[in-house]
């Protein structure tokens, strides 16, 4: 038996991935300082790593911009509106390109409510909710 | 002189401050997050101001481009004909005011503006709030919102990949970002009915098939605070729909709804589109013409 939803949506509601995928990230913000050693694999990176990422992402729009005597930061920004900061303070160009990789693969939700709702579905259970009237009658 | 202007009318404020260039971008110069957009949704144009005229505003003054009224005409046409055809040939049986219904949630206004905010259409887009012309005449004009340029940009973007690239990538294009959307059609139906019995009564007659008796199936707890009735509507032998209720009518209309939504919103699952004749050496083989909706 169907379950009635109280009111359906007025619009279609997205299912990403089901034809186009839409990438979740869309902006990508690099700050570092010139003076601080902190930011030292911050700049080697943007000097020898950025381009290539930002040449296999275009979907991706890259912002750098220096912010003196403060640790180097990666912002990430997503279509939902969350952000994503890391901050890379001390780490080499690998390690940086690992978390670069992390806020492009993230889709900006909260991780949190991941867990309270694991499973999350526009159509009821596949097999259909018990119900006593449609099963064998129980026989002592 | 200030205009009076609703919230629902500005951009929405992000909830940290995005940074920005400092200088201002040269004039009719496609910026990084347009090209981003691009990128995002597979846009390929033969010329990069194509984008940047379907994402201009009629009410934007600082351009050379012409606005994007003209995609926008076609690419709302264009939505017309690909959800049009798919939902005709896909739910061959649909009442005609439900399939309107339907046809506006998958490329209505709404839905159109929802998209390019998803996307980042919004953001991208190129308007104001008041043409210059309103401004200096101070006219008090009703100020342009967000979501209808949104929706008209998206409209655009359909038209000019109508335009440049050709019929198949703007269908593609629609297929892949509106006709992959989610809608209940069955919630829809049900919206619309309001007499199920009579309805279901003139269906069984245009079809010469024996009229609808309802026959209580099971039921527990009938004096109680909860009952739950099952019933089942039949014609001749022949079980057409089950529902269930609190009260006998209550179960007996939802059984009659179940037929009729059994019968209306017949699903084909293998079909081919009209517009597959666009590409070359394509035989198009069409699915069977149903029956109207019984007259009541």
């Amino acid at each position: 038996m169907p379950s009635v939803p109280l009111r359906p949506a007025k619009i279609a509601v997205a299912r990403n991935g089901v034809g186009a995928y839409i990438f979740q990230c869309r902006k990508m913000v690099f700050h570092y300082c010139e003076r601080s050693g902190s930011s030292r694999g911050m700049i080697e990176y943007l000097k020898n790593g950025l381009v290539q990422f930002a040449r296999k992402n275009p979907q991706i729009e890259i912002f750098v911009k220096p912010r003196p005597s403060k640790h180097p930061v990666i912002r990430g920004i997503y279509l939902n509106g969350n952000d994503k900061v890391i901050c890379v303070r001390n780490l080499d160009t690998t390690q940086i390109a690992e978390k670069v990789r992390q806020i492009r693969d993230s889709s900006g939700k909260k991780a949190d409510k991941r867990f309270k709702k694991p499973v999350l579905s526009t159509t009821e259970s596949v097999r259909g909710i018990w119900s006593p009237f449609h099963t064998k009658q129980h026989v002592i | 002189m200030p205009l009076h202007v609703s919230h629902s009318t500005y951009v929405k404020k992000p909830k940290f401050k995005v940074p920005t260039s400092p200088d201002p971008p040269a004039r009719d110069s496609i910026s990084a997050g347009m090209h981003a957009l691009g990128a995002r949704l597979n846009l390929k144009f033969s010329d990069r101001n194509i984008l940047l005229q379907a994402l201009t505003d009629k009410t934007y003054a600082n351009t050379d481009l012409p606005s994007n009224e003209g995609f926008q005409v076609l690419g709302n046409n264009a939505f017309g004909l690909y959800v049009t055809e798919y939902l005709h040939v896909k739910y061959p049986r649909l009442p005609l005011p439900i399939f309107e219904e339907i046809l506006t949630m998958y490329c209505g206004h709404r839905t159109l503006s929802t998209f390019g905010r998803e996307v980042g259409v919004d953001k991208q887009v190129r308007w104001q709030k008041v043409t210059d012309e309103a401004l200096e005449n101070l006219e008090s004009k009703k100020p342009r919102n967000i979501g209808k340029v949104t929706a008209d940009a998206v409209g655009a973007i359909v038209g000019a990949l109508y335009s440049d690239q050709g019929p198949t990538a703007a269908k593609n294009f629609i297929h892949d970002q509106f006709l992959s959307r989610d809608v209940n059609v069955g919630a829809i139906f049900e919206k619309h009915i309001v007499n199920p019995k009579r309805d279901l009564s003139y269906l069984l007659r245009r079809y010469s098939q024996e009229p609808p008796i309802s026959r209580l199936m099971a039921e527990t707890g009938r004096f109680s605070k909860s009952p739950v009735f099952i019933v089942g509507v039949y014609s001749g032998e022949k079980k057409i729909g089950e529902g269930f209720g609190s009260s006998l009518k209550m179960a007996e209309f939802r059984a009659a709804r179940e037929a009729l939504k059994t019968h209306y919103l017949k699903e084909i699952k293998d079909f081919e589109l009209p517009s597959v004749v666009d590409n070359d050496n394509v035989v198009y083989r069409p699915t069977e013409i149903e029956d109207t909706p019984a007259v009541v």
